[in-house]
């Protein structure tokens, strides 16, 4: 498989599985709609395995689809990259198949959710396997970068490493016949929030590459950047070092976990974000430009999902708000790195002019909208993650509120339906230039 | 001005340590809350004597200086009215799974069996704030309990 054919392969896997999340997401946003859910034929069980699904198709599939993407486009060639490619997908196909049959119990646990079945197990371990095999090549990129890019992507892929061990001393450190619902939350609680250090880097990542697009530089000076990067690396390996400090079954654990992100990330965000920011405000003509939009869309939907954070830990939907939010932010970056860098790339140049810049428009508003609707359900009394039976939506304000959710859900969905819809059918039709696969 | 970033990388750097540092040596022990000496049995009985005949189906109005709540999926049992301005302890038991009393700011963690117990003093009036804070299954999101301050 060569490089070219390999790098189209994480596209495919990357957008094919947004576009599954975005089947499901679509079903969700109208279940949330008021009224709406009285004439939907399925089963709650059901909803709750579509929205496990969705979540680990639209947030960890997607993201490190982009990573083995990346890996692919700075360190390409060699075997490791291509055979990661073919256990990623297997995985993915494999973890869909409890919700498409309607079976496994569900579970709500924070981070990665999980459906109780041996498939969507397997599948996770093929997928993890296989996004590490392809992160292996970038290890010598830590020390012998040819470029700020090259080394951003290789700090990312060591943030990997670090969320994978997180995962493996946990299930070694959980005592047998630990209850399924403590087991799945605390197995995943110090990896799942090391991923959270990786998707803020998979968006910074993107800033540089959007900035050199756009200025001919990245939003930081160089030096500055590559510390920026090292610094999201340290803290993401001093996550599996707190497992001996602090066991994986108590409170201390989980509080040391939500502090990790505190001290990690508002720094670098600001200062990348700060950056950002202050090109966009100084650039010259070009403001309408793909690369300027998904840049400045990104930067402000990933702004307010950072504030909003300052209610976390609520049990209300003003912390789904926050996370829809700054994933929001991470996936628009992304949406942009696509069109802008990984669809010309493989040869398939989007259509540029009024349709590339709707998709940005569409699916950073519509999420802002989406988030706004959460924060003010939830500021009125909604608990987190009900559906429409439970949500005891008894007042004028909280119907409006979701109703505004299911809105924001909506709009964002269609900007969503468009770069998935141009995506696919580029990746899709075959080139000239793509050779055997 | 190269000057200028390499200093800004160097105080970066320098902070990031810094904040690395202090995060690794954060007091990882747990808050400071009193040790329950209670067993199993004897918070049954207080349970019992508190929730009286119809066995907390209906709010309970807390007389003596001890409250007790059976935590399982997915309610703190039984729904309660305690004074104001009152110092209490606060007896809770897991029934079935690992759940967490987040109340008065602070958390406890509840093992199934073991008694856990807090003292606060309640508020003027209104509302007590009681949920669980740790993941125990799909109705988690809706785990509170209800204790209303009343004369
Ligand atoms: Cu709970």
């Amino acid at each position: 498989m060569s490089a070219t054919a390999e790098r189209r392969g994480w596209a495919l896997l990357a957008v094919g599985a947004l576009a599954v999340a975005g089947v499901l997401a679509l079903l969700l946003a109208v279940s949330r709609t008021p009224h709406a859910q009285d004439w939907l034929p399925w089963s709650p069980e059901f909803f709750y395995r579509a929205l496990i699904t969705h979540v680990v198709l639209s947030i960890e599939v997607w993201f490190l689809a982009c990573l083995g993407l990346l890996s692919a486009t700075v360190a390409g060639g060699g075997r490791s990259g291509p055979a990661g490619l073919a256990l990623a997908v297997a995985g993915t196909l494999l973890l869909l198949v409890p919700a498409i049959a309607d079976q496994g119990e569900p579970s709500l646990n924070n981070y990665l959710p999980v459906l109780q079945h041996p498939l969507f197990y397997a599948g996770l371990l093929l997928f993890a396997g296989g996004i590490g095999l392809a992160c292996l090549r970038l290890l010598p990129l830590l020390f012998r970068p040819p470029s700020v890019v090259a080394f951003a992507v290789a700090c990312t892929g060591g943030v990997y490493f670090a969320a994978l061990a997180c995962f493996a001393v946990a299930a070694l450190m959980i005592p047998a016949g630990t209850g399924a619902a403590l087991f799945h939350e605390r197995l995943f609680w110090g990896g799942g929030h090391v991923l959270q250090i990786l998707n803020t880097a998979l968006l910074l990542v993107c800033w540089q590459v959007l900035g050199e697009r756009q200025w001919g530089r990245g939003p930081l000076p160089a030096g500055l950047t590559r510390a920026v990067f090292l610094s999201l690396l340290a803290f993401a390996w001093a996550a599996p070092l707190l497992y001996g400090r602090a066991e994986p079954l108590g409170l201390e654990h989980r509080r040391a976990f939500t502090a990790l992100l505190w001290f990690a990330l508002p720094l670098p965000s600001l200062l990348m974000g700060g950056g950002v920011a202050l090109h966009l405000a100084r650039q010259g003509g070009n403001r309408r430009s793909p690369a300027s939009l998904a840049l400045g869309l990104s930067l402000l939907v990933f702004a307010i999902g950072g504030v909003a954070g300052f209610f976390l830990g609520l049990a209300d939907t003003r912390t789904p708000s926050h996370y829809h939010a700054v994933i929001g932010g991470v996936n628009l970056g992304l949406m942009g790195l696509f069109v802008v860098v990984v669809l010309p790339l493989l040869g398939r140049p989007p259509s540029g002019g009024k349709a590339a810049a709707l998709q940005f428009h569409f699916y950073g508003w519509g999420q802002l909208v989406h988030a706004l609707g959460f924060f003010l359900a939830g500021a009125a009394g909604v608990p987190r993650k009900s559906l429409g039976l439970d949500q005891g939506l008894d007042s004028l304000g909280k119907m409006a509120a979701m109703g505004v959710v299911g809105l924001g859900g909506g709009i964002a969905v269609i900007g969503g339906v468009i770069f998935v819809w141009g995506a696919l059918r580029r990746l899709l039709t075959r080139e000239a230039g793509d050779g055997p696969r | 001005m190269v000057r200028a970033e390499r200093w800004a990388t160097v105080v970066y750097l320098a902070i990031c340590l810094v904040l690395l540092v202090v995060w690794l040596s954060l007091p990882h022990d747990g808050p400071a809350t009193d040790r329950s000496t209670m067993s199993e049995a004897e918070f049954r009985a207080g349970w019992r004597a508190m929730a009286g005949p119809d066995e907390g189906r209906t709010p309970v109005r807390v007389a003596g200086d001890d409250i007790y709540l059976l935590a399982r999926q997915w309610t703190f049992a039984p729904d309660l009215v305690v004074a104001p301005n009152h110092r209490y302890r606060v007896h809770f038991l897991a029934e079935d799974v690992v759940h967490s009393a987040a109340i008065g700011g602070v958390e406890l963690l509840l093992w199934p069996g073991k008694v856990e117990t807090i003292s606060l003093t309640t508020p003027g009036y209104g509302h007590l704030p009681l949920q669980c804070g740790e993941y125990c299954g799909l109705g988690h999101s809706r785990m509170s309990g209800s204790i209303e301050v009343a004369k």
